[in-house]
């Protein structure tokens, strides 16, 4: 019986999530329909649909769905792999993090789209500029949470694990790394935003495939249609990462939120 | 000369304070005893005594100055796996369930996954924690806590178990729960403990032998003998003769709190 209930408040929250998008839509709908808007800037949602469906029936939208995601996975994990380890690093050296600290705060606050005439003039306009803005979006959030996460190990942890025999290696992957966990996490979350960010700047700012690209150029030849078709492509791969974090976050850290395994 | 389990010998420590004058400040001078196998040694001494620092030269944390500490005959050099520790505020892995919490010694040990988790799950119900294996520390109060704290640091049988202060965190009646159960577990496996405590009855109540530490350095005042019936409880054992005048004596060596020193302005 409480199952049952519980059921069916999820289906009517569900419901209630969809309906401010539900009249959005239809907002959109009718608006360019009515002369409200300017049906050549704004067409009817449903004519977004359509460019959509003939985006998919030529498959023209998974060469650029591809393309960038190869460069955000890319660009992403190169971050992480970079970024956590490093931070695990100088997090946990609290000279070196003290030494470093200014310098680290600096890069971190400059713009990537500020530097990617930078990236542009170091590496071309090819494919490592693009991965390389990705990559520079994704690294700071991870590495800087990293770093406050190791530096913020609880020390009674610490002592606990070493009095009872761990080495200064299971001390490092059994207790400081889970421990900085839910600090690193929120910069994971925020890396993996910022990689959507930096590949639709990258792309609309130079590139001949891409979702950033296909917005750039259906803007330039006034398809407006396939550029909204290709705007709500990116909005729902942004949804679809957020999906995946939420769960992974739900499973990883059922201890925070007082669940029993 | 075989039954002692971990000899402190002669330690003392002291560190450079001032970095202009070289000055040597010690923090513990000339630590003498022993704890013998099996038995319930208590540190009783007043804050800055040198008690955590004595205890981070036993853990291997810490180099003596001088004098050295040795276990089972082997010299401490570093943090070894003899150990257990049992701390004030837990220090359970909020990320692990209890269960995984106790198995944390074991799978250091390189105890093989099925027998460990027999192992942990006999230590949860010696600590009366059956039914909880699976809930997250956060979840519990604070005895429970401790249990946990407790069955993580017992489940390998460390040569010697360290409490430091381990009840002081929990309320009056808590506290008294908890140290019954310790006198039941210890009956039980018979681990070789050394506790550290404020409080002077909760010393007496427990150990085989009090050892009374008085600070500006840190030195051994008295090293007594507590000669209760094994089979004790608490509530007998308060009403013994004994043991007020065990208490007394101590809080004698420990310095009365009642008193004001002469040169005191109120």
């Amino acid at each position: 019986m409480e199952k049952e209930l519980k059921e069916r408040k999820q289906v009517a929250r569900i419901f209630r999530n969809l309906i401010p998008i539900i009249i959005f839509l239809v907002i959109w709908e009718l608006c360019p329909r009515l002369g409200i808007l300017n049906k050549n800037m704004i067409p009817p949602f449903s004519d977004a649909i359509v460019a959509l469906k003939d985006m998919i029936v030529s498959l023209e939208i998974f060469r650029h769905l591809g393309w960038s995601l190869y460069r955000a996975v890319l660009g992403f994990s190169l971050a992480l792999v970079i970024g956590i380890p490093l931070g695990t690093a100088i997090g946990w050296n609290e000279k070196i993090r003290e030494f470093l600290s200014p310098l680290l705060t600096l890069f971190g606050n400059v713009s990537p789209i500020a530097l990617f005439p930078f990236f542009i003039i170091v590496f071309g306009i090819g494919e490592v500029s693009k991965i390389g803005i990705v990559f520079w979006g994704c690294l700071w959030p991870m590495f800087m949470n990293t770093i406050s996460g190791v530096s913020h190990s609880d020390k009674a942890l610490i002592k606990a694990a070493r009095t009872m025999g761990a080495s200064k290696k299971t001390v490092l992957f059994s207790v400081v790394i889970p421990n900085a966990l839910p600090e690193i996490y929120p910069g994971i979350k925020l890396s993996v935003s910022n990689s959507i960010l930096m590949l639709c700047a990258g792309e609309m700012l130079g590139a001949t495939a891409g979702l950033g690209y296909l917005i750039s150029y259906s803007q330039q030849i006034f398809e407006m249609s396939k550029m909204y078709a290709s705007i709500i492509i990116i909005a729902l791969l942004g949804l679809a990462f957020t999906a995946i974090l939420n769960t992974v976050e739900k499973r990883v850290f059922a201890w925070k939120f007082n669940n029993e395994k | 000369m075989s039954n002692e389990k971990v000899v402190i010998d002669n330690v003392s420590y002291s560190y450079k304070e001032d970095k202009k004058t070289q000055e040597s400040l010690d923090a513990i001078k000339d630590v003498n005893f022993t704890v013998n196998e099996g038995e319930i040694v208590t540190i009783v001494g007043p804050s800055g005594c040198g008690k955590s620092t004595l205890l981070d030269i036993i853990s291997g944390m810490l180099r003596p100055t001088k004098g050295e500490v040795k276990i089972d005959g082997n010299r401490v050099t570093g943090p070894g796996k003899d150990l257990g520790i049992v701390q004030q505020g837990y220090a359970l892995f909020p990320w692990r369930t209890v269960l995984e919490n106790i198995e944390f010694g074991l799978e250091i040990r390189q105890i093989p996954q099925k027998e460990r988790r027999e192992i942990a799950k006999k230590y949860i119900r010696k600590v009366g924690l059956g039914g909880y294996e699976n809930k997250y520390p956060d979840s519990l109060s604070g005895g429970m806590k401790q249990r946990v704290s407790i069955a993580r640091a017992m489940s390998y049988k460390p040569k010697l178990l360290i409490m430091d202060e381990p009840f002081a965190a929990l309320d009056p009646r808590t506290r008294e729960v908890m140290q019954n159960e310790l006198l039941y577990l210890s009956r039980s496996e018979k681990p070789t403990i050394l506790f550290v405590t404020h409080d002077v009855r909760e010393a007496v109540l427990l150990s085989d032998k009090i050892v009374v530490m008085t600070g500006g350095p840190g030195s051994v005042k008295a090293i007594i003998d507590v000669k209760f019936p094994e089979e004790r409880k608490i509530e007998d054992i308060v009403t013994l003769k004994e043991f007020d005048e065990l208490e007394k004596k101590i809080r004698k060596l420990y310095g009365n709190p009642n008193e004001i020193p002469n040169d005191a302005v109120f």
